[in-house]
């Protein structure tokens, strides 16, 4: 069969004669839904509402999470499972005593540290309502549709750093967690885009395990972290669109229409996106522990304390115990914000100390999973400049926190 | 139409209210500011929220004039889903603090319904207020 | 076993046609470029086995990200035995130019005007015989959400062939 190929022009005339014939466009009269899809993207009424939804969001993750954490997760752990395996479990002071239940005096379980007290509550106490929460609005403002309205009132910020409004997309997925949104990051056209949208996605957004963890340990300081680093992801961002070349060009943000979300794709989506972190987080955060506790049996973390001291202490205003949350936060940032608390929990840590360790573990080196996620997108040597950014970003903000905490006087 | 001056009424006024509360969340958010309650009625310190119902406010005022035109309409209703967001929250997060008793277990009968005494918020007064905007919703479609 | 594509302009509803013929669960959501891979599953149509995959939305063979770039390389790589072009009704020439470079390419193309729900409240009327007449190839209605249209789809997929560009030109009266 002979093939005719057509040219760009001949095709669009081509589909200009055949929509003549075909497609009939009545007088279409404005709905409230595109009036208020109107206001929706305007930055007068729009910025206002995304206030009002950015609030919703926050409000009910809060409520979600405390109901059950605080409600029953932290009683229910604290009072009654941790004493009763502190008792039963065999071998008190031995090294399998260590490594699964912990510290045997240990009054909370985030401070116990072991395989199954502080493992079983971060997992299933704290992290796993605070994805729940997450994933369940996350899923409705995708299928109503606002999330594309959202980008297109952002989108001369994002130009500001050389990406365009839907980033906000991969960003906000990115607070549920860094692997998907990674992913996501293909849309955006460029690779120059792409590297800086994975990069900073990797470096400076903190996943919800490690919002939930830190909501529950310092809940009046996490507005504070997260404006610090979404400052640190928006400065960032202005220097590497100057130092990457590349270029990028402006898109037009489709905006579908507004639909109300149907009920079976949001328990569905919802159900796949929290099934998926069980899999895939709880091994880690519980194989996490049993790593870092082995290598501080072994007297590893000891050694790297020692070795790093002086650039913890006089850098970062952290003292050299926060080495076991870093070796930890390799493998999960939650579990390993879940060590600082417990640090905190002990004494070892004040407050002040507590909210830079803090900052540290989430510009710090991404999780494995994340690491994996950004190998297989960006090849080796994208994954090499993204280590170079996140080494720079992590002494240069970390050095600022020290700096605004100890002027802050927290 | 005799009901959509009554309506344009009502909303400009109830815009206002919604305005004035927002405006009081915003002060009493401020620092060194301490929050308001009398017994029915508490005013939340919290800024964002108080800018929040204080736009709300101005929305449904500004569309108020206009509540036979589509625009209109859409810029009052505009305002009522931000509040309505608002008011949502504070109804979730009563039922959320209404079911544990704060030891690991689930309240008592008088502690759950304790929970949903007053005070109130202002966005949980006005909720009640703003739905009235559905009639005109049915109305205008007609 | 064959193989059937859906492809399609970003959010036209390929993932929700997707899910609705094959019983699979991809991820749906109401924005542009939420399916950046593509999905693999299986169906029955009348006792055959096939294989139904899932594209990520492109509006070009000529790819300008990542996810289109995907889109093209599947289509190359492995040879479909139908590809059901997906288009959003309320946006039929974007879908056209898409369909257009499909059929140029020599691909077996069904159609399926999806969304007609909302074109309709939109006071947009399509005539889909003529569309078929022609196009050359089946043209079908279809509401993905709701299932309306896809058994009339699913009966025709067997009729995707193969047509020529110049013999559409003629047929518009160019």
């Amino acid at each position: 069969m002979p093939r005719t190929s057509l040219s760009v022009d001949e095709r669009w005339k081509l589909i200009d004669s055949i929509s003549k014939q075909v497609v009939l466009r009545g007088k279409y009269k404005h709905t409230l839904k595109d009036v208020i899809s109107d206001l929706s993207v305007r930055p007068m009424t729009g910025i206002p509402l995304a206030l009002a939804v950015l609030f919703g969001f926050w409000a009910f993750f809060g409520a979600f999470a405390g109901f059950f954490t605080d409600g029953f997760a932290v009683p229910a752990f604290d009072d009654h499972f941790l004493p009763a395996i502190q008792r039963a479990f065999p071998g008190e002071g031995g090294p399998l005593y260590w490594i699964f239940v912990g510290d045997p005096g240990a009054p909370s379980c985030f401070e116990a540290f072991g395989v199954l007290t502080s493992g079983l509550f971060v997992a299933f106490g704290v992290v796993l309502p605070a994805i729940v929460a997450f994933y369940l609005v996350l899923t409705i403002l995708e299928d109503t549709g606002y999330l594309p309205r959202l980008a297109v009132l952002v989108d001369t910020v994002f130009h500001k750093i050389g990406l365009h409004g839907f980033a906000i997309v991969p960003t906000i997925l990115s607070l549920g967690c860094n692997v998907p949104a990674v992913a996501a990051s293909r849309v955006l056209e460029t690779k120059k885009q792409r590297f800086m949208m994975m990069s900073l996605l990797a470096v400076f957004i903190p996943c919800g395990a490690q919002i939930g963890v830190m909501e529950e340990l310092l809940p009046e300081y996490v507005p504070a972290i997260l404006a610090f680093l979404f400052f640190g992801y928006f400065v960032t961002g202005a220097v590497l669109s100057r130092l990457i070349p590349g270029r990028s060009p402006e898109i037009l943000i489709d905006v579908p229409p507004y639909r109300s979300p149907i009920m079976k794709n949001v328990a569905t989506k919802t159900w796949a996106r929290v099934s998926g972190f069980i899999k895939m987080a709880v091994p880690a955060v519980l194989g996490g522990i049993v790593v870092v506790n082995l290598l501080y049996l072994l007297g590893v973390i000891d050694w790297l304390a020692d070795a790093l001291e002086p650039i913890f202490v006089v850098w970062f205003g952290v003292p050299a115990v926060t080495v076991g949350a870093l070796v930890m936060a390799f493998l999960r940032k939650d579990m390993a914000v879940g060590m600082l608390g417990g640090m905190a929990a002990a004494g070892l840590l004040t407050t002040g100390e507590l909210i830079t360790s803090v900052v540290l573990v989430s510009i710090y080196f991404p999780c494995l999973a994340t690491f994996i996620m950004l190998w297989k997108e960006g090849g080796v040597r994208d994954l090499l400049k993204s280590l170079a950014i996140l080494t720079v970003s992590f002494f240069v903000f970390g050095g600022l926190m020290h700096g605004i905490v100890a002027l802050a006087g927290v | 139409m005799m009901k959509f001056k009554l309506g344009s009424a009502y909303f400009a006024i109830l815009g206002v209210i919604t305005l004035a509360f927002g405006g009081l969340e915003v002060v009493t958010g401020l620092p060194g500011i301490e929050g308001l309650s009398t017994g029915a009625l508490e005013i939340p310190p919290d800024l964002w929220r108080g800018i929040i119902i204080f736009f709300a406010g101005a929305f449904i005022t500004a569309g108020a004039f206009k509540l036979r035109d589509i625009h209109g309409l859409g810029m009052s209703t505009f305002g009522s889903i931000m509040l309505w967001i608002i008011a949502g929250c504070d109804i979730f997060t009563r039922i959320m603090e209404s079911i544990p008793n704060g030891a690991g277990g689930l309240n008592s009968l008088e502690g759950f319904l304790a929970t949903y005494g007053p005070p109130y918020s202002p966005a949980l007064f006005l909720l009640p207020f703003s739905l009235v905007i559905f009639y005109f919703i049915k109305e205008v479609e007609k | 076993m064959k193989k059937i594509f859906l492809a399609g302009n970003p959010n036209v509803g390929k993932s929700v046609l997707f899910n609705r013929l094959s019983g699979a669960r991809a991820t749906v959501s109401n924005y542009p470029g939420t399916t950046v891979d593509f999905t693999k599953s299986r169906m029955r149509i009348a006792g055959k086995e096939y294989e139904i995959v899932d594209l990520p939305g492109a509006f070009s063979l000529e790819p300008k990200d990542k996810a289109e770039e995907v889109a093209r390389d599947m289509l190359k790589k492995e040879k479909p035995d139908a590809v059901v072009s997906v288009i959003d009704a309320t946006a039929v020439e974007r879908g056209l130019y898409l369909t257009l470079e499909l059929i140029e390419k020599g691909y077996p193309i069904v159609v399926a005007l999806n969304m007609s729900d909302v074109a309709r409240d939109r006071k947009i009327k399509i005539d889909v015989r003529k569309l078929e007449e022609i196009l050359g190839v089946p043209v079908v209605e279809t509401v993905a959400t709701t299932g309306s249209g896809l058994k009339e789809l699913v009966s025709r997929i067997e009729e995707a062939k193969p047509v020529d560009v110049g013999a559409i030109k003629q047929r518009a009266g160019r």
